[in-house]
């Protein structure tokens, strides 16, 4: 049962691979193939970043054209998924820089741990959202990229590095001066409440 | 015991579960007795909280995801090399071309001094046809009269190999 359950992961790299290789060509069928595989996570960072799915799917399509285009340059030295994150994860941060609206941070006090399912809680944890999707889109570019693809793409620590090719450690560190900035600009939204500090 | 500013450095990959066991323990037997270190973690937990939580996309149709997308994919760089048969009909273009070009060049330089009895003649008449319809009008004289001197070379030149100076086709 072992050996059966290596065999597809194998078996699925090699028709990746081919899959890369073909739409790389201009093969439009194969990439097909590859964005079906791959539009669902694509989508959901899109989604975490942008809050609206409408914007979301045009994000999405955007990354996917970035992808078609630099295929040519892919080298299977690193995961695909891992390039798709980080084309991903640019493409969309750089849509929440250009959207970039100025928000009041003011009145949103109303921490998401204390919001419910009333319209009022519901419309308060979206404003929050935004306020911590925008937040992450205004940090210096290195701490924006490898947050984003912590909060957006839900990478751990050791895919990140991966993604962005660089060690561990400059992930901590990134991470560290990145959330540091965070807490700053978020101000009293991320300060908890005395309720929740005696909950 | 681990100082106040190495514990502060520290509380972001402690929050984040990225600690080892040991590391772990000494940023919690300083928290204990560092109010100021235990509000900092709780609003480090805060922040995470609000990260984690943004939502996920709800579910997406993939067929009209990729019918938009396809529509606007690039479609420059489709490499196909032509294979033998393609490189064969290339080849043959080439040829017929270069053919027709030859053949052209030597008829335009050949048919000139061309005698009734050689193939080319029919050019050479062509030729004087359309330099005669080409020609302004003041103009048609001198060539009419030029092209009757060729008459009269090619019936000395055909004369002096003794054979008549009419067409072939006249002959019979």
């Amino acid at each position: 049962m072992a050996q059966s359950e290596e065999v597809p992961s194998t078996e699925g790299d090699a028709e990746e691979r081919r899959l890369i290789d073909r739409s790389a060509a201009g093969d439009q069928e194969a990439f097909r193939q590859l964005v079906l595989r791959y539009h669902r996570l694509v989508i959901n960072v899109a989604f975490r970043a942008l809050g609206e799915l409408a914007l979301a799917e045009d994000v999405a399509q955007d990354v996917f054209i970035k992808v078609y285009k630099a295929l040519p340059t892919y080298r299977h030295d690193k995961p695909f998924k891992h390039w798709l994150h980080r084309v991903a994860a640019n493409t969309v941060t750089d849509s929440l820089r250009r959207r970039r609206p100025v928000i009041s941070l003011d009145g949103l006090e109303q921490s998401l741990v204390s919001a419910g399912s009333d319209p009022q809680d519901v419309a308060a944890r979206h404003d929050l959202q935004r306020a911590v999707r925008y937040a992450i889109a205004s940090l210096p570019p290195h701490y924006r990229d490898t947050i984003a693809l912590q909060a957006f793409g839900e990478l751990s620590y050791d895919e990140i590095a991966k993604a962005l090719d660089i060690p561990l450690g400059t992930v901590m560190s990134r991470l560290n001066g990145a959330k540091r900035l965070l807490r700053e600009r978020l101000g009293d939204l991320v300060r908890p409440s005395e309720e929740a500090n005696t909950a | 015991m681990l100082s106040h500013a190495t514990t502060r450095d520290w509380l972001i990959p402690y929050a984040d579960g990225m600690l080892a066991v040991d590391e772990r323990r000494r940023i919690d037997g300083h928290i204990t007795g560092c109010p100021s270190c235990a509000r900092e973690l709780r609003e480090v937990r805060e922040l995470n909280l609000l990260l984690v939580t943004l939502p996920p996309a709800p579910p997406v149709a993939f067929a009209p995801f990729w019918l938009n997308l396809q529509a606007v994919l690039p479609h420059r760089r489709v490499l196909r090399i032509p294979g033998i048969a393609g490189y064969r009909r290339l080849g043959m273009a080439f040829a017929v071309a270069a053919i027709g070009v030859l053949a052209a060049g030597v008829s335009a330089f050949a048919a000139p001094s061309a005698l009734p009895d050689n193939p080319l003649y029919p050019v050479k008449q062509l030729e004087e046809s359309l330099r005669l319809e080409l020609a302004p009008v003041n103009e048609r004289l001198t060539i009419q009269l030029q092209l009757a001197n060729e008459r009269l070379r090619e019936a000395q030149a055909m004369a002096g190999r003794q054979q008549p100076a009419w067409l072939p086709g006249d002959h019979r």
